[in-house]
């Protein structure tokens, strides 16, 4: 279906659900720049669904709920390649800046030239109807009705003092706003608190923020526009632990740090961190929270295994950083705290490193290279492969489900998915 | 006092022109300071206005519908009533309602809002916002001592609990620099009642918008509007309570009223935009063990003060 | 009196209204069946959310209950408190000082604690 080429008049707000597929998690996060767009965190607020980068067949059933949760009047964008599973949805390249379609599609829906997208689920109960009477109580007592063909919560035993009550079990995500997209996790709940964790599906791969670091293993690049690569990564990872924890103007700020960044601009990081400071945010955070059991602590890298006590880091054999007198970072906690903090020290750090290595050739890191995760390429002690998979249900049992939330937000998604086993 | 035929239209005008500027506030200070790439702030502002009328209502299955109604209902009457407990001029006429002991009803306000902040949660049978209540509970019950703890702090110079008193007490020096810790302390119940920043435990981001995420259409438009009621109303009785509300040189007071509360009400906005929400057992821990022997060192000192 | 039946008023009066504004529904209400599925990220739940579960706050509720019925006694001595004076304080501050006992021994005890 085409959209009106006409450009809508006035201000025109689109406030659309984000359904991030692989590699699209900066694009999304990209659009914020534009203040008539709003990523709203439910289907039930969107009249926009956008689905973005490639999303495998195997999330498609999930896909199809989302979009069916949305209400009328609604219409589907695809920004991205591959196929996916609504049939009405405006396709757009993914270099294409998806903000004047998005609007004109806004402005199609609410002048209604613009059909409202059917649903993709067929319209029956999926629980059928069982109980006696209106109200459904089923006349069998509190546990033995089924009331709305959906069962109640059975009970379980209760984490902490033995107690026997409602465990319940449920499945978020793939495309839950505060999960990294792609995680779906099946969970066992008390309340809000966590009592069991089983990974459904990793998260999707995110290999653009890693493409610059991959492409310098095979061909020459400018190393300070990797560090500024790396300093980008961790800001936005910061600004995304920000804004899942309310303090909307410390993420802004972030998000906006990087972007100076990735064009190339001066970035002072003493502002951000006195958003920081003023935020509370790091003394709102349990100190000791998503500490790795020593056991597990084999399957960090990068900037989280540095935060945790081991200051590996590839860049203190290599050149150019040799030449520049680098030394890693390194912290001891290896709490959320610490990757926090870590994140905006080693932006610092890489900031201040490619002020240092501008003007150098570019090189050729053959022999592997230290990636905004971890090491890339093959690294000379240690492969990727043989480290442990990471138990998240060891990590996240007993947690009340913000903390549980903030323990995930604390990796990247990308070094998640590689933590969780993930392949490629 | 005013009769309830002048006192109703008269307090439900001022709420919609307050809930009008809530909703500048939040549009100016998300385009300032917090442009976010997941945005949990559904609130009043025109856009989000046009977002949610027309828009079709879907219930989920098998939801309290009623109790989903109500909620909205319940706290923007809340707010209402809170609004109404307010003098607005210093001289005649007074508050809307002169209630005889104001600043305990405006207390029951604030304990009935957890009501309906709950209820909303619990009502669409579905799992996030039924996490957000639950959690909401907990902190609000605790935040809203220490705020009783400070505002009988202002009620001692009075010697009374009626607001209009309380403004009359503080002609000479306002509560403010009384009880420097009083206002502080004030707003953090602020944020929790209008569900903002580090205190938004029900509809915070890390629940995709805990007990409005399934609210859609009009209900979706009813909480948001009830949400900014109760800005307007907490920052009016802030204003009244610690800034002398409707005194002050020169202008009416009804103007002072207004000016005041709307710098209470910005000032709100900054902090929900600005402050990180701390784990829920820690915030819970800080409120007991650190704010509310705060809140007992601001009456001892508001004590002292009343006895010079 | 008038006063609270005025208040009552203008709170029924007020919420009456939002109530009504709840009642509009844009059709067509409420929604198909997969529409009403409730958000969970893309998957579909397998039970109903209602449930029985632990309130985890319930210890520090009890201490709170102490603390609303130590503000009944506070609402009346604010209102004589400048007529008695110093003796006033010194009464409120004890009161104080043996509940605030009573938060050292629960967070001793660890109610405020989550888990």
């Amino acid at each position: 279906m085409a959209v009106s080429e006409a450009i809508p008049r006035g201000h025109r707000q689109v406030r659309y659900f984000a359904a991030i597929g692989e590699d699209a998690l900066a694009w999304v996060e990209g659009l914020a720049r534009d203040a008539g767009l709003r990523r709203v965190p439910t289907p039930r607020a969107a009249s926009l669904l956008l689905i973005a980068g490639r999303l495998p067949e195997r999330s498609w059933p999930a896909l199809r709920r989302v979009h069916d949760q949305m209400p009328h009047p609604r219409a589907v964008l695809h920004w991205g390649e591959g196929a996916q599973p609504v049939p009405d949805a405006v396709a757009l390249a993914p270099a294409a800046t998806p903000a004047v379609a998005m609007r004109a599609l806004q402005g199609d829906l609410d002048r209604g030239a613009r059909g409202s997208s059917p649903d993709l689920l067929p319209n029956e109960p999926p629980a059928p109807w069982l109980g006696k009477g209106p109200h459904g109580q089923g006349g069998e007592g509190m546990m033995g009705g089924t009331p709305y063909g959906r069962p109640m919560t059975m009970r379980g035993d209760e984490l902490r003092d033995g107690l026997r009550l409602d465990a319940h079990a449920v499945t978020l995500g793939p495309f839950a706003p505060m999960l990294p997209p792609g995680l779906a996790l099946d969970l066992r709940l008390q309340g809000d608190v966590i009592q069991r964790v089983e990974v459904m599906q990793p998260p999707f791969r995110d290999a653009m923020v890693e493409a610059p670091f991959a492409a310098a293993i095979d061909r020459p690049m400018s190393a300070a526009g990797l560090e500024r690569a790396r300093a980008v990564h961790h800001l936005r990872c910061l600004g995304r632990f920000c804004a899942l924890r309310g303090a909307a103007a410390p993420a802004a700020r972030a998000y906006a740090s990087a972007y100076r960044a990735t064009i190339g601009g001066r970035v002072d990081l003493g502002s951000l961190r006195r958003w920081l400071w003023l935020s509370g945010l790091r003394p709102g955070i349990a100190p000791g929270l998503g500490t790795l059991s020593a056991a597990q602590r084999g399957c960090l890298s990068g900037p989280a295994l540095r935060a945790a006590g081991v200051p590996d880091d590839l860049r203190t054999r290599l050149e150019p950083y040799t030449g520049v007198g680098f030394a890693p970072i390194a912290r001891q906690a290896g709490d959320v705290r610490a990757r926090i903090d870590q994140w905006l020290a080693e932006a610092a750090q890489a900031l201040d490193l490619a002020a240092r290595l501008e003007g150098l050739p570019p090189t050729t890191f053959a022999e592997g290279l230290e990636g905004p995760a971890g090491a890339l390429g093959a690294p000379a002690g240690g492969d990727r492969g043989d480290r442990p998979a990471l138990d998240l249900d060891a990590l996240l049992r007993g947690l009340e489900w913000g903390q549980a939330v903030s323990v995930l937000a604390s990796f990247s998604p990308d070094a998640l998915r590689r933590m969780l086993g993930a392949a490629g | 006092m005013m009769g309830p035929l002048t006192a109703l239209p008269l307090t439900l005008c001022v709420l919609f022109a307050g809930m009008i500027l809530v909703g500048v506030l939040d549009a100016l200070a998300w385009r300032l300071l917090g442009r976010v790439p997941i945005d949990d702030d559904d609130r009043l502002t025109l856009g989000g206005l046009r977002a949610v009328i027309r828009r079709q209502s879907i219930s989920t299955e098998r939801p309290d519908l009623a109790a989903w109604r109500l909620a909205p209902a319940l706290y923007f009457g809340l707010a209402a009533a809170g609004l109404a407990l307010v003098p607005v001029a210093v001289a005649v006429g007074r508050a809307p309602v002169d209630v005889e002991a104001g600043i305990v009803v405006w207390g029951a306000v604030e304990a009935l809002t957890v009501i309906a902040v709950f209820l909303h949660g619990w009502s669409s049978n579905a799992l996030l916002p039924l996490m957000g209540a639950y959690r909401f509970v907990a902190i609000g019950l605790s935040i809203m001592l220490v705020s009783m703890f400070v505002l009988i702090g202002a009620a001692l110079p009075a010697g009374s609990l009626r607001l209009t008193a309380i403004v009359e007490s503080q002609r000479e020096l306002w509560n403010l620099v009384r009880q420097p810790l009083g206002l502080p302390l004030f707003l953090l119940l602020g944020l929790a009642i209008t569900l903002r920043g580090p205190l938004d435990y029900a509809d915070a981001p890390d629940l995709a918008g805990g007990t409005s995420a399934e609210d859609n259409a009009q209900l979706r438009l009813a909480w948001q509007l009830a949400r900014a009621a109760m800005l307007v109303a907490f920052a009016a009785m802030a204003a009244t309570v610690f800034l002398g509300g409707p005194l002050g040189p020169v202008l009416p007071g009804p103007v002072w009223l207004a000016l005041k509360a709307g710098l209470v009400a910005a000032v709100l906005v900054v902090l929900g935009h600005l402050l990180a929400r701390p784990d829920a057992s820690r915030m819970m821990t800080f409120i007991w063990v650190v704010l509310l022997p705060l809140s007992f060192l601001d009456l001892a000192i508001a004590g002292l003060e009343a006895l010079r | 009196m008038t006063a609270l039946i005025a208040l009552a008023l203008i709170l029924l009066l007020s919420g009456g209204l939002m109530l009504l504004l709840a009642q509009v529904e844009v059709g067509p209400m409420p929604g198909s069946e997969p529409q009403k599925v409730p958000f969970l990220g893309g998957s579909e739940p397998a039970t109903h959310a209602w449930q029985r579960f632990h309130l985890r706050y319930y210890p520090m509720t009890l201490l709170f209950i102490a603390f609303e019925m130590e503000m009944m006694f506070m609402y009346p001595w604010a209102v004589v408190y400048a007529e008695i004076g110093a003796k006033a304080l010194a009464e409120m501050g004890m009161f104080l000082l043996i509940l605030s006992i009573g938060i050292f021994y629960g967070w001793r005890e660890g109610i405020f604690r989550w888990q």
